[in-house]
């Protein structure tokens, strides 16, 4: 007897989706990496004291734009504390929110802005990271590359010492590019 | 002109269609199913085997369903690693920071390089067959007939190609020839279509539609890639690209490709005649001579050879005056492009671009040089707080030298043209973030029509962050070709085709010097939403007013000719004038639906409604059937499919309505490819086209006597592999 197409196809599926609960660790997806990232660029920076209102006081991680975390970045910062400091995730709506921050995200939405924003940056001591093109040379600090699809970032540690900021030579290592004070 | 398309090009490089991003391949699962895969089945029969495997699988795949609806899976807590594993962990995604279609005012849809990849398309003019709304028919082995919001034709005039930046839309008969284009479809990073006038920006005859189709940096294209493969249509493929680092700071690659396809089939089931084989090489060079300037450099240079059965004028046959003849010609082309981007400050950039190209067409019906310079100039630059600037300069030069035959002459037989261009463009920022206006125009010099102003205004209005609507109007010119003021093309009409009894006829169409633009004024209408994060909804509504369309009339041409009428045949000496006009409206809906990580849906319905008129006094029987040679509607829709073991499948159903002019009766197809990746660096593909019927028909052949084909079943296999 001949089997219908639609039989087939149907074992088809059978075949294939008991293997697919053989799967292995699922790869993370693009932010859900970066957003660890984020909280890996805060344990290799040191900020100065006076960026903390109390030893208990929280590390903000700012978001300014159209965010594309997704739910990554709230998850990852769930229940995490660096040197005392619980990891808080703030969405920045108003640019005097801005120098309260820790770590700054620029979405890519605020390239028009990037210049009023990385203003409002320097009244405090934010690291700004941003993936948009020559974000770096508009005077950011990190910026996310990506390479095939590994995630990969470049420093501009210049911009980051007049921030106030020490990003230790460990970060500094592993990044693909560096402008160092000097370079232009 | 052309440059300024890069300025759209890098706006559009954030416009990727925000749903075709972030396709989880590998896929988490919980753990109590992780068991059913060692479960032992017990042997009952092969019927009961294999229904329980249906069951099972069923049963797999609803809990698998159900499971992917929770929070994914939580794997082990990246927070831990170290940062150097962190950098080794490949994310789901290659593309790049998706984002942006929805703040287009423009009906704009992008083909990545996943959706041409994962299609199974083998050329470019194939590809076009992913974007929503484009018209897309293939007429034999070789020749397409592409085209957007109507006219479609296998010489369609209104829709602009460009392919980095280098136009190649020929001024000989103002369309493409598709059957030159090509690359390394890998290296394409992306094809983006703009449905409607780009000609603000882009110049004349981008009147019904942009194609830009961008390949990847070379940066981006690093390693060996290889490909190869074959079947029963595309005999036989392949290609090979290396890219490498020439320093810390400059990149390149260089590819070659080859194929041959096979036969279409004429109604009967006979062979047309038409195989073809293409060998294409080319190179990339992008250099980053320093943080604030760019330099490109690249090329490509073909060779093919093309069967095709012509009908020709032969003016010594004093009976028939008519013979088929089977040509096999040869098309050979290349050019290069420089490229020169430098920034003055994050929101302003400079550049020049210039390229040299040379396309040689040697048929037996018609032979033509061409050698096109053009150089263009572009700079964009913010003024006051709300203002976003690009203003630009360009001039080309196109040179042609033809081979006459008494089918199709060229009179003169060489010309030279120049077009000089400008465009200015502000983009107003009513509202910050939420309401823009976007004003510009071009301005044109060319040697058929003297001056083309071509503005447009344009209103996008974001009301929420997965919202926006937009608006706008916007006149655009069609110049006349260099075809259409000087050609003399003979076309025999065998005897008895005119009325029963009729003679043999002799119609020759002339040239006109004096042929003015077509001109269009387009008022379109667009939306997009994305209610969801996994659906999203783009509209684009349009009403074409078009005025001056070619027409072809009776009697003689007021700039060419008289040629002598050939001795025993009844004469209809006919000349291209602009009697018609009309109007065309339409709808294009398109969206996408990821239902889960490892499956995606997109349907896309095109409605469109032409109506074209002669003008009182007009001798025109032809041109008035343009309404009849696309579709009135279009349906399509794509499945993605991953599944575990890196196995991948996609379909592509499309619908095409009926063509009356052409006795084209419409049409479903299917498009299927499976693929499996056994190691990371090796793919193997079967891909299956046009599998519903063993051949159908999709358009027909027009002013140039070619046979009328059909397109046949195929299916291939393909092996890439990447080091």
């Amino acid at each position: 007897m001949r089997r219908k197409p639609f039989f087939e196809l149907l074992t088809c599926f059978a075949l294939l989706a008991p293997s697919v609960l053989s799967a292995e660790e699922p790869q993370p997806s693009e932010y859900e990496l970066k957003a660890v990232f984020l909280y890996n660029f805060a344990k290799f920076v040191e900020w100065p004291q006076e960026s903390f209102a109390s030893p208990t006081a929280p590390f903000t991680v700012g978001v300014v734009g159209q965010s594309p975390f997704g739910g990554e970045l709230d998850r990852t910062a769930q229940n995490k504390t660096l040197n005392g400091h619980p990891l808080a995730i703030k969405y920045v709506r108003t640019l005097s929110e801005i120098r309260a921050c820790h770590i700054l995200f620029i979405c890519a939405s605020e390239r028009k802005r990037l210049a009023d924003i990385l203003k409002s940056a320097s009244a405090g001591n934010v690291l700004t990271v941003a993936e948009t093109d020559r974000f770096l040379q508009a005077g950011g600090m990190i910026r996310f590359v990506m390479e095939g699809n590994k995630v990969r970032f470049d420093i501009n540690d210049e911009a980051a010492k007049n921030a106030g900021l020490h990003i230790s030579s460990k970060l500094l290592s592993v990044a693909r590019h560096v402008e160092t004070a000097g370079a232009k | 002109m052309l440059f300024a398309l890069l300025n759209l090009t890098e706006n559009l490089m954030k416009q990727r269609p925000s749903c075709a991003l972030r396709r989880s391949f590998a896929l988490g699962f919980s753990e109590p199913f992780r068991g059913m895969k060692t479960r032992r089945r017990p042997r009952q029969g092969i019927l009961f085997n294999q229904l329980s495997r249906v069951a099972l699988g069923i049963v797999a795949f609803l809990t698998y369903c159900s499971a992917r609806a929770q929070p994914a899976a939580t794997h082990s807590d990246l927070t831990e690693l170290p940062i150097e594993t962190l950098l080794q962990l490949e994310v789901t995604t290659v593309s790049r920071k998706p984002e942006k279609l929805a703040e287009s005012p423009a009906a704009v849809s992008v083909i990545t390089q996943e959706d041409i990849h994962r299609s199974g398309v083998t050329s470019i003019a194939e590809a076009l067959r992913l974007a929503p709304g484009l018209e897309v028919a293939r007429v034999d082995a070789s020749q397409w007939a592409i085209s957007a919001r109507g006219f479609n034709d296998a010489f369609a005039n209104k829709l602009l190609v460009l392919q980095d930046g280098r136009s190649v839309y020929t001024p000989l008969f103002s369309g493409v020839f598709w059957d030159v284009q090509g690359t390394m479809l890998e290296d394409i990073d992306r094809i983006e279509v703009i449905r409607g006038p780009g000609a603000a920006l882009w110049g004349a005859n981008a009147v019904n539609g942009v194609i830009n189709i961008i390949t990847r940096s070379a940066k981006d294209t690093q390693g060996t890639l290889l490909t190869a493969g074959g079947g029963t249509e595309e005999r036989a493929f392949a290609g090979i690209r290396y890219g490498d680092k020439l320093s810390e700071n400059s990149f390149f690659r260089v590819y070659g490709t080859y194929f041959n396809r096979d036969n279409s089939v004429l109604a009967n089931g006979n062979d047309a005649h038409d195989s073809w084989q293409m060998g294409r090489w080319g190179f990339r060079l992008d250099w980053d001579v320093s943080d604030r300037n760019l330099v490109t450099i690249q090329g490509d240079a073909y060779r093919g050879s093309i069967n095709q059965v012509f009908g020709t004028f032969d003016p010594s046959d004093t009976t028939n005056f008519f013979r088929n003849v089977q040509d096999n010609f040869e098309v050979v082309g290349g050019n290069l492009l420089g490229r020169w981007t430098t920034t003055l400050s994050p929101e302003s950039d400079l550049r020049v671009q210039a390229y040299y190209d040379r396309t040689e067409r040697d048929t037996v019906i018609f032979k033509e040089k061409r050698d096109t310079f053009d150089i263009d100039f572009q700079h964009r630059f913010p003024l006051g707080q709300r203002n976003d600037v690009v203003w630009g300069l360009g001039y080309r030069l196109t040179s042609d030298q033809v081979g006459n035959t008494p089918t199709i002459a060229l009179v003169p037989d060489s010309r030279t043209l120049n077009l000089f261009s400008g465009f200015l463009q502000d983009e107003i920022a009513l509202v910050p973030d939420k309401l823009r206006l976007t004003l510009g125009s071009k301005f044109e010099h060319n040697d058929f029509t003297g001056v083309e102003i071509q503005p447009s205004g344009r209103l996008l209005w974001t009301p929420t962050e997965h919202q926006t609507a937009w608006a706008s109007v916007s006149r655009a010119v069609r110049t006349p070709s260099r075809a259409e003021e000087n050609i003399q093309l003979n076309r025999v009409i065998p005897a008895g085709g005119l009325f029963p009894g009729s003679p043999v006829a002799v119609s020759t169409i002339f040239g006109n010097e004096d042929l003015e633009s077509e001109k269009l004024l387009a008022y379109e209408l667009g939306y997009r939403i994305q209610p969801a994060k996994q659906v999203s909804f783009d509209l684009a509504a349009f009403y074409n007013d078009y005025d001056d369309l070619r027409t072809i009339e009776l009697g003689f041409s007021p700039t060419q000719g008289p040629t002598p009428p050939p001795a025993g045949a009844l004469f209809i000496p006919m000349h291209a004038a602009n009697h018609l006009y009309g109007e065309t409206y339409g709808l294009e809906a398109a969206a996408t639906w990821e239902i889960t990580h490892w499956w995606r849906l997109q349907p896309a319905y095109t409605y469109l409604q032409m109506q074209l008129h002669k003008r009182a006094g007009s001798t025109d029987t032809s041109s008035e059937l343009d309404e009849g040679k696309s579709p009135h509607n279009q349906f399509t829709l794509r499945s993605s499919m991953d599944f575990p073991r890196d196995i991948s499948l996609d379909c592509t159903l499309r619908y095409v309505d009926n063509l009356p002019a052409l006795q084209i009766d419409s049409y479903i197809q299917l498009d299927l490819r499976i693929a499996w990746r056994p190691i990371k660096n090796l793919e193997l593909a079967l891909v299956g086209q046009n599998l519903l019927d063993d051949r159908h028909a999709e358009f027909r052949p027009s002013f140039i006597a070619t046979q009328q084909a059909e397109i046949q079943r195929g299916f291939y296999g393909k092996v890439t592999w990447r080091f």
